[in-house]
């Protein structure tokens, strides 16, 4: 991670409240992006939970999107489940891409069919 | 043989015919291993003397805001020449200054004493006879810390959380903490200690909240610190919670890189 645009925001956000497990630094955290795609892949794991999501872009070009959330310890007391979600459902998610351009990043949020927010915190 | 096994009934004879004639000055390094029980283990044990302490059950989440921010440390030689680098970088805004603080083998590696207590999970305490028992819910972290009269070590291994003896006076247990590793965090950006260093924790209850818990500390470290250093954490207690497993070997897949760059792995293993 050479090339990071936003440290100040980051170690703002760091002083606030210690890492576990490893900075934000990869991360546009100031950069929000909300799409609509398809899960592929849920893990419900340590030291974080992940999702994969198929999405598919302006252009017409499909492209899978590999979503880091905070733990599934951190998750279960903000209402999420392992079952919260399976492959092949479709939702909306939001997160803070990463700044090297490759297709993953940080989840915000998830949005299901049914309006349920899930928020990664 | 002080620890008898089967191993030794039945290897002894093929030792007595092939082994060379051992010199009458060798002993087995393990004889001198010491065999002193201290109370926390002793047969004699009193569960009513935990009637008298105070309440810590439930989990106990960090309430890094609440903390006021610490004096800036009067460090030494290479410590302060690390902080200063730091605090440098940050200033200048360049990106490297945060991979230099979180430069590790593994973002599995845990923070060790007293990072073990800023982790932004919560942590309980279990009492038994002689002894506090701390569990850090990231990684399960485990810190012992003896109250049953035994003495810091004369010549500790340096270990993550070190070696911690305690002691209750009134409602404040009063924890020393040292065999720590040279080059551990004792605060944010940068601030280090040696293994020199010792910790000294006044862990109570807000008289005015008996759900804030406050850990006062007091670093004293004769070649990291001109001067003792003092922070302050506190914690909120959560009564409906339970601590839940956490395997960070699980599915990491953060590996830190030998530029110290922390990697995202976008497929899972």
């Amino acid at each position: 991670m050479r090339a990071i645009p936003m440290i100040v925001p980051a170690l703002a956000a760091l002083s606030g409240t210690a890492l576990a497990h490893h900075s934000f630094s990869m991360f546009d955290m100031k950069k929000d992006v909300t799409a609509v795609g398809v899960v592929s892949d849920f893990r419900w794991t340590n030291p974080h939970a992940w999702m994969h999501v198929d999405i598919t872009d302006a252009k017409g070009t499909k492209a899978t999107w590999a979503l880091e959330m905070t733990s599934p310890n951190t998750l279960v007391r903000s209402g999420w489940r392992r079952s919260s979600f399976k492959p092949g459902d479709k939702v909306t998610v939001t997160y803070h891409p990463l700044v090297n351009g490759k297709p993953g990043g940080a989840l915000v949020k998830v949005v299901l069919p049914s309006g349920t927010v899930l928020e990664n915190r | 043989m002080r620890r008898a096994s089967a191993w030794t009934g039945a290897a002894l004879p093929l030792a007595c015919l092939f082994a060379a004639p051992v010199s009458a000055q060798e002993q087995n390094a393990a004889a001198d291993l010491p065999e002193t029980v201290w109370p926390a283990s002793a047969p004699a044990v009193d569960f009513g003397a935990l009637q008298a302490l105070p309440d810590w059950r439930g989990l106990w989440a960090p309430q890094p805001r609440l903390a006021p921010r610490p004096e800036s440390p009067r460090l030494l030689g290479k410590y302060k020449a690390l902080y200063d680098e730091i605090q440098t970088l940050i200033a200048s805004r360049d990106p490297e200054a945060l991979l230099k603080v979180e430069r590790r083998a593994s973002a599995c590696e845990p923070p060790g004493m007293p990072g073990i207590m800023t982790q932004p999970y919560n942590i309980e305490f279990l009492f038994t006879p002689g002894r506090v028992t701390m569990i850090q819910e990231a990684y399960m972290q485990v810190r012992r810390i003896f109250t049953d009269g035994r003495p810091l070590p004369d010549d500790p291994d340096q270990t993550y959380n070190g070696f911690s003896i305690g002691h209750w006076e009134g409602d404040t247990l009063v924890v020393t903490t040292t065999g720590l590793r040279d080059g551990g965090v004792m605060g944010r950006w940068g601030i280090t200690h040696s293994d020199k260093m010792t910790l000294t924790e006044r862990i109570r209850l807000d008289p005015a909240d008996k759900d804030l818990l406050v850990v006062e500390n007091s670093f004293e470290d004769p070649i990291a610190l001109a001067a003792p250093w003092h922070s302050t954490y506190y914690f909120k207690r959560q009564r409906h919670l339970d601590q839940l497993e956490f395997i960070c070997a699980q599915n990491d897949r953060n590996p830190i890189n030998e530029n110290g760059d922390v990697e995202f792995l976008d497929a899972a293993p």
